[in-house]
């Protein structure tokens, strides 16, 4: 009667000391290890080209182990609670967001040598009024409107005679007429319906507007406008039918199908559309403006950053320099289909190259940062995203998204001034 | 000539009841064959995802049996190195199980016991732990967690899901336990055995029915877990099967076949053995029903 009390007892302590071994294949805190938060997937093109630039650097440096993470599509959850839990990883992808949210987080990098390579495009939108930065940009987002070009040609458009929102809503009209798609969006990443007012607000705002918005003050009026311009895009079935269900990936194979003319997502998308059709012809248009000439919208895109709290940190800075070396950029450069950050490197623009050289080189487009880091204060892209997504679905009236857009803009302002 | 009347009623009724019960069980296997496809329709979409390469752009429901792309399983194994994530699966599982079904029938068996005021207001409280969604402590837990060196180990999750399932272990042997007379353990102290033998030596043994349902509840729950396992099992060697899978896919792109793939290898083992043992699931699952 007594023995089994003993036998469950010990087997509980077997379960305890089991786990316990079990605890010893954890991740430790081992100087000669790297974690790297990457937000790639596992197996796409960037996420190889991370692991032959960590191979390259185990190979130079023996003893030392680059943890590559790779990412999900809750990459900025992950990444908030490992921070709010005082366990960041030695290096992470900051996904544009490296001086306007993780710049507490981060070892500034303009003392290293190679940031006199940069070229200043990146200033405006990486850069802080003491002239730090805080990541590595592996690549800069050059970023107009990307266009099917097949989809176009089908419908009768020519793209580069695309001078204004309205001959962008004539467009929408040849390309529905032939029964496609005119804008992709996706209802479960909000995202991509936010990039919509991101990147068409600076063309509804004049410079004096925009220099109100950075005292504080919210131009009602101009984002009526945009507002407007997205229900009616709305009203006329411009958007995708499955909106609500669709995700970003869903988008880009609508692209891919030649079901879809238009969307607002950087060149990146180019590389997934074409990871379903390597013969997609695929193009981008600069950003039409009410206020002024046509611009493109530049920002960071994959950059990495440093924890300032890492136990690694300068095995971690030594990894971010060879990286930032013109042989190990050109390994990046041709995955991402974007400009390169440094003048030395050649950048791999692949199908979006011509539409980069008539743009940027041959028309010399004005450039200007993403609208909502420069000119909205901190916390407001949820509040873009949540408004675009009403107004895309129909849940908001362009005056309805004006006063939430507005209420939301002096509450923040008033928080971070 | 009134009998034979009423033979021929009596027969009425027959063929009438007769095809009443034959239209009632072509409704039921008609409400079971589509209840049977809808629960189909996610492996059929898996199955079909997984034949093909990236760039087949064919119907979503048609699988490619003529040329079916195995470098998606190929690199699931490799890349998402699958085969790993189902061993870490198995090694939570299996101790997470364990623990539970041990703490919750121990837990439980005073609780049901003792219903002192004191003990009615522990049993509440677990029942209340019941209600809090585990994400809603998530940074705090996190935050100790990595305090105590808890992150990327399996103890550190193997604790974490323990706590998280034994509310409900404790309650469903609580009820259990509760119908079981408590002259057996009279009768077991009559003979000399103090509390803790009585546990062990009477009452355990009588608990197998609840425990079988126990044990299939949280096998399956955690075998599945992705909320909790994805923050803190981030090490590649030390990820679950979900976190794994959900690897494939990030905001900036997706790998759909080859994610496809890594779900059915995963998914294989479990259904292979409910195949086999599907009679003690089932019986597991109601034995919990019947005290």
């Amino acid at each position: 009667m007594k023995r089994t009390p003993t036998r469950i007892a010990a087997g509980v302590l077997c379960c305890t000391l089991a786990v316990s071994a079990l605890s010893s294949c954890g991740s430790s805190d081992d100087p000669n290890t790297l974690e790297v938060m990457t937000g790639m997937s596992t197996g796409s093109a960037q996420l190889e080209a991370m692991q032959t630039l960590a191979d390259r650097f185990e190979e130079e440096h023996p003893g030392v182990t680059i943890n590559l993470l790779p990412g999900t599509t809750s990459y900025e959850q992950d990444l908030r609670v490992r921070l709010a839990g005082r366990n960041p990883p030695d290096i992470w992808n900051t996904h544009g967001w490296s001086r306007d949210r993780y710049a507490n987080f981060l070892e500034p990098l303009q003392d290293r040598a190679w940031a006199d390579r940069l070229n200043d495009v990146m200033d405006t939108s990486m850069r802080d009024e003491d002239g730090a930065f805080y990541a590595l940009p592996l690549d800069i987002a050059v970023t107009g409107i990307i266009y099917n070009k097949d989809v176009l040609q089908e419908a009768g458009v020519d793209p580069l005679a695309i001078d204004g929102w309205d001959d962008f809503s004539d467009a929408c009209a040849a390309v529905a007429a032939l029964g496609k798609t005119c804008i992709g969006a996706s209802g479960k990443e909000t995202w991509t319906g936010g990039n919509v007012i991101d990147y068409a607000a600076p063309g509804v705002y004049t410079d004096d507007e925009l220099e109100r918005l950075q005292d504080g003050e919210f131009p009602a009026e101009p984002f009526t406008q945009l507002a407007e311009m997205i229900a009616d895009w709305r009203e006329a079935g411009y958007f995708n039918v499955d909106y609500t269900s669709a995700t970003s990936d869903d988008i880009a194979r609508l692209m891919a199908t030649d079901d879809l003319a238009f969307a607002f997502q950087t060149n990146g998308m180019t590389q997934t559309v074409q990871q379903y059709d390597p013969d997609a012809n695929l193009g981008f248009i600069a950003f039409p403006s009410q206020t002024g000439e046509p611009y493109l919208v530049t920002g960071e895109d994959y950059a990495l950053g440093v924890s300032n709290t890492s136990a690694s940190k300068d095995l971690a800075l030594e990894f971010i320099d060879f990286v930032a070396q013109p042989e190990n950029m050109a390994v990046f450069a041709p995955v991402v289909n974007n400009a390169s950050a440094f003048d030395d490197v050649e950048p791999s623009l692949g199908v979006v190259a011509d539409s980069y050289d008539y743009w940027v080189n041959e028309r010399q487009t004005r450039t200007i940062p993403i609208f909502d880091r420069v000119y909205l204060p901190n916390g407001m892209w949820n509040t873009m995203t949540t408004t675009a997504d009403g107004l895309i679905t129909g849940q908001i009236d362009p005056e309805g998204a004006t006063e939430q857009m507005e209420t939301s803009f002096i509450s923040l302002y008033r928080k971070t001034a | 000539m009134s009998t034979s009347k009423n033979a021929a009623a009596a027969d009425g009724v027959t063929i009438v009841g007769r095809k009443t019960r034959t239209r009632g069980h072509w409704a039921i296997y008609l409400c079971l064959i589509v209840f049977c496809l809808i629960q189909l329709v996610p492996f059929w979409l898996a199955i079909c995802q997984s034949t093909k390469p990236s760039d087949d752009m064919s119907a979503t429901l048609i699988p490619r049996f003529n040329d079916i792309q195995w470098s998606n399983f190929t690199d699931a194994i490799t890349q998402g190195g699958v085969f790993r994530a189902m061993l870490n699966s198995a090694i939570v599982t299996l101790f997470t199980t364990v623990l539970v079904c041990l703490l919750g029938a121990a837990a439980a068996y005073p609780l049901a016991r003792r219903q002192t005021r004191g003990n009615k207001l522990v049993s509440s409280g677990i029942l209340a732990l019941m209600m809090i969604p585990s994400l809603s402590i998530l940074v705090p837990l996190y935050s100790f967690l990595v305090q105590i060196g808890g992150v990327n180990s399996y103890w550190g999750v193997i604790l974490v899901l323990t706590a998280s399932n034994l509310p409900l272990s404790i309650f469903l042997y609580q009820a259990f336990i509760k119908s079981i007379p408590p002259s057996i353990d009279e009768a077991g102290m009559v003979d000399g055995a103090n509390r803790f033998t009585v546990f062990f030596r009477l009452i355990l043994p009588l608990l197998k029915p609840v425990t079988a349902t126990v044990v299939i509840m949280t096998s399956v729950g955690v075998w599945n877990e992705y909320a909790l396992s994805s923050y803190l099992l981030t090490d590649q060697s030390m990820q679950t099967i979900a976190p794994r899978v959900a690897s494939f896919f990030s905001a900036n792109s997706s790998n759909l076949g080859v994610g496809a793939a890594a779900a059915l290898i995963c998914a294989l083992p479990i259904v292979i053995l409910y195949l086999f043992l599907q009679r003690y699931f089932i019986e597991g699952m109601v034995a919990g029903s019947v005290k």
